[in-house]
């Protein structure tokens, strides 16, 4: 790029679109008769074109959208509860099917309106990405279940089980609070090797569909329902580790 | 129930709406230039994230004018903090005894031009690696003039406003830029044409 240095600033501003129509011609005037200023601009030319070949521009992965777009999901307001009044309606409709099955587990299916699962889905996907990030993992964190149970007392108004499984390979790492569905749930939080595992629980006898075949970002998702709460664990560990960790989990729950 | 786990600073529908519209497109964009920026894609992905929350949290101030200005100024932001945060952090450890645990934390390892990036390691091989390794190897002022004017295709006054400097400085700096990876450039070609006779 070795044009004439008082043109040089001209030049470079020709090339980047920067100019006047009464300028750009003078630039193209002094090119048309300068053959180191045409050169110079052949130069930053071809260097363009590199730089913008494909590839070069780097594009965001998939992971980092599904993560943008719960970050603009968890700072919307939800919206009131009684725009959805299919879901109170299925509640009140199986709450006295519920205390029936409440003494039992229960893995329900296909009640719920799919889209309903679906978007249900989202947040706890979306809840589980949010907790893998530092900082956002726990906000007690400890291995003891018994520093976890009572710190959700007053938090939340209902009792999560906390019953840790660190003999069977999954500690209890901490507890949380979380905003899945337009409520305050409770977050338990387990590690499996080096995955985490979520456990959201919250009081709630309406049956919800199984999980989707191919639930959001690759994650699985498990969801039982036993004694008045509802149960769905999320990770990325495989869907077998996922299922022995619901039944360890169920052997260990008072009934 | 209580409402701690309540997100903050909450969005309307039509603001959220409106957030997607704008501001989403300008995603790899944001990637982009945080990743030319720090070098590494798990920390590019954090910085974004970052700016996309803090994005969120300022959007409603946020009254019209260019949105991809306006979040590439957050991401560029947000990657000085997190360089300013390793330099911390190394200085930190330089007090500490030499075989402090830290030495194992792979995050004080602050991206550095003269140490060889992973994409040295392609230079030779693809040309969009080479070109990676070079961009990278220029001082981050640089770096930063470039890849806003050439990959993100930004006006003269966009990048002085992103970058916070006066359009001279986004002059001269752009030309300094260009001065050196087309030289870098040409010794590359001419090894080529040396390796290929």
């Amino acid at each position: 790029m070795n044009g004439c240095p008082e043109w040089a600033d001209r030049l470079q501003a020709l090339v980047d679109g920067e100019l006047d129509a009464s300028h750009a011609m003078e630039v193209e005037a002094h090119i048309a008769g300068c053959g180191a200023c045409a050169e110079a601009r052949t130069a930053l030319l071809d260097l363009r074109a590199a730089l913008r070949s494909e590839g070069v521009r780097a594009v965001a992965p998939r992971r980092l959208m599904a993560r943008l777009d719960a970050a603009v999901h968890a700072s919307t307001e939800r919206p009131a509860r009684r725009v959805f009044p299919v879901r109170e309606r299925a509640a009140w409709s199986v709450a006295g099917a519920g205390l029936a099955i409440a003494a039992c587990a229960v893995l329900a299916i296909g009640v719920a309106p799919s889209w309903q699962t679906a978007s249900l889905e989202r947040d706890l996907v979306a809840g589980h990405i949010r907790s893998e990030m530092a900082q956002h993992l726990t906000d007690v964190q400890t291995s003891d279940q018994h520093v976890v149970k009572p710190w959700f007392d007053g938090k939340v108004d209902f009792a999560p089980p906390v019953i840790d499984l660190a003999d069977q390979g999954f500690p209890i790492v901490g507890g949380r609070l979380d905003y899945i569905d337009q409520r305050t749930v409770a977050a338990l939080v387990y590690r499996r090797g080096r995955h985490i595992i979520n456990l959201f629980v919250w009081p709630d006898r309406a049956p919800i569909g199984p999980p989707e075949a191919h639930p959001p970002g690759g994650y699985t998702l498990v969801h039982w329902a036993r004694g008045g709460m509802t149960f769905w664990a999320v990770s990325d560990v495989n869907e077998a580790d996922l299922r022995a960790f619901q039944r360890l989990l169920e052997a260990r729950m008072p009934s | 129930m209580t409402g701690p786990a309540a997100p903050p600073a909450a969005l309307t529908a039509d603001e959220a709406q409106r957030f997607r519209a704008l501001v989403m497109p300008h995603a790899d964009a944001a990637y982009n230039l945080a990743l030319r920026l720090c070098r590494r894609t798990d920390v590019a992905e954090d910085i974004v994230h970052d700016a996309w929350v803090r994005a969120l949290a300022g959007f409603v101030s946020f009254r019209g004018g260019d949105a991809k200005s306006w979040i590439l100024t957050i991401v560029r932001n947000r990657f000085y903090d997190w360089a300013r945060e390793q330099r911390l952090k190394g200085m930190a450890r330089l007090t500490r005894p030499a075989n402090d645990s830290d030495d194992a934390d792979p995050d004080w390892d602050v991206a550095d031009v003269d140490q060889p990036t992973p994409e040295d390691q392609m230079v030779g091989k693809t040309e969009v690696g080479a070109l990676h390794a070079l961009i990278d190897r220029l001082p981050p002022r640089l770096r930063e003039v470039i890849v806003l004017r050439e990959l993100e295709e930004l006006s003269y006054r966009e990048i002085a406003q992103v970058t916070e400097s006066p359009i001279g400085s986004v002059m001269s700096r752009l030309s300094r830029a260009r001065e050196a990876l087309a030289r870098a450039w040409r010794e590359r070609e001419a090894q080529m044409a040396g390796v290929r006779p």
